[in-house]
């Protein structure tokens, strides 16, 4: 049994017996973990009031090793990012980035280059002067750390990068309009993205500027993709778009 | 000791379900459960079966009732012009406690999570707009957890009151943040309620 001077961002929470928390951190020294909190559902300890979803968190817990749950022994809030509290397009937004990760990374495994970018996405879209624009590029990034990057660049049949409006979920790469097979697993994508794109996903942070209008069909296309390559369902998703409409 | 046989072992399963029933407590209660004279554990089991069969939600503000409505909505003297909207029953019962509300209540029943599938539509947000839309409401307050999630909920709410001419308000900040107000005392829960804002 070793203890952990650790920081995490809150996953999910679940209400565990009369008054305890198990706690799903995404850790920056073990990755995804759960936690076990007892007893602080109880107004009068402080610790609850230390475990807010998706609030960075300082975290001193015991872990064994090869054990799943972890026991947090103290838990001190660094950022809540209050911002969430007062938009729901920031809510909803946040909420799709963590079932993402959530279903994306496996238990244990540290990720150094998710952490830090799961860090700048929430600075980023606490400020005051956030756009929603800003978020396509975050949620493509997120999605190719975790290894299922969409290819977007060019139709894989033909190889032209004039109107790219379709995905072929199979291929996992974009398709035109002359080569796309009539099929369930060809999707629309918005019109703007393989265009934005060009360089590939990797571009400097938030530098993807999508229409605004754009978004609730981005979310739709992200949404499909992600489910098809997770063989689950996300579902924060149906949220986010309709807050994005 | 006892032969392990198969009833013992379901009332073990069953007991070890409830919340801060351990696997050990679930088996002590399981023994004591044997061992009590035959007429006293019948009468547990059918005042289980009693509050299965006769509580349910009130149709009016989903508490918890043997009669609908509930006693709350159909007291004469509780004040019916405000709504007190909060997660789950139990924080009503935590309101009641403390003996510092008067009004109507109206109880989710959740709030929202989208990670977990908890949309807007999977609570009794609809219900809570159809007692509005009848009239008499002049406030609304809204005492969902103090959390990040609570406190989506509340502003998805107040987003559907906008077009009503009516105040919308937010418990005060009594409740330390993260905390449960069904684990609130009544002194935090009485100042939450005075401290009460306009929600803008
Ligand atoms: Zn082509
Ligand atoms: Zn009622």
């Amino acid at each position: 049994m070793s203890l952990f001077n650790d920081e995490g961002f809150v996953i999910t929470r679940s209400e565990w017996k009369e008054s305890s928390l198990i706690v799903r951190f995404f850790t920056r020294e073990h990755g995804k973990l759960n936690f076990m909190a007892k007893g602080i559902r109880r107004a009068k300890t402080r610790i609850g009031s230390f475990l807010d979803s998706f609030s960075r968190v300082k975290i001193i817990y015991y872990l064994k090793q090869g054990n799943d749950l972890a026991s947090l022994k103290e838990a001190f809030t660094i950022n809540l990012y209050p911002s969430l509290r007062a938009d729901l397009r920031r809510f909803a937004a946040v909420s799709f980035y963590f079932e993402i990760l959530d279903i994306g990374l496996a238990p244990h495994e540290r990720h150094e280059d998710i952490f830090s970018l799961t860090s700048e996405f929430l600075d980023t879209i606490d400020k005051p002067e956030w756009v929603a624009e800003s978020l396509p590029w975050y949620f493509l990034e997120i999605a190719g750390r975790l290894g299922y990057a969409p290819r977007l660049e060019k139709c894989f049949v033909c190889g032209t990068s004039q109107n790219l409006a379709h995905f072929d979920l199979d291929a996992g790469q974009c398709v035109c309009q002359n080569c796309r097979k009539d099929s369930e697993k060809v999707i629309p994508m918005p019109q703007y993205l393989a265009s934005e794109i060009k360089g590939g996903v990797s571009n400097e942070g938030g530098s993807i500027a999508l229409p605004s209008h754009a978004l609730p069909d981005f979310f739709h296309f992200m949404k499909d993709f992600l489910e098809y390559r997770f063989e689950k369902r996300i579902k924060s998703g149906d949220f986010l778009i309709t807050q994005m409409a | 000791m006892l032969e392990r046989s198969s009833s013992f072992e379901t009332l073990v399963a069953e007991l070890n379900k409830l919340p801060g029933i351990g696997r050990k407590s679930a088996e002590r209660l399981a023994y004591h459960i044997i061992k009590m004279p035959k007429d006293e554990a019948l009468r547990l089991s059918s005042s289980i079966k009693a509050v299965k069969e006769k509580i349910f939600f009130c149709s009016l503000c989903f508490n918890l009732t043997e009669h609908d409505p509930c006693s709350i909505c159909s007291d004469p003297s509780r004040k019916k012009d405000r709504i007190l909207v909060v997660e789950d029953p139990m924080d009503i019962a935590a309101f009641e406690r403390s003996g510092v509300y008067h009004g109507i209540y109206h109880a989710l029943q959740g709030r929202i999570i989208p990670l977990k599938g908890i949309t807007p539509d999977r609570l009794r947000i609809k219900e809570l707009l159809d007692r509005i839309e009848k009239g008499g409401i002049r406030e609304v307050i809204l005492a969902t957890n103090p959390d990040v999630e609570g406190e989506a909920t509340a502003l998805y709410i107040s987003k559907q009151l906008a077009s009503f001419d009516l105040e919308v308000t937010r418990i005060g900040l009594g409740v330390p943040m993260g905390g449960s107000l069904e684990f609130s005392d009544s002194v935090t829960l009485g100042k939450a309620l005075e401290g009460r804002k306009k929600f803008s």
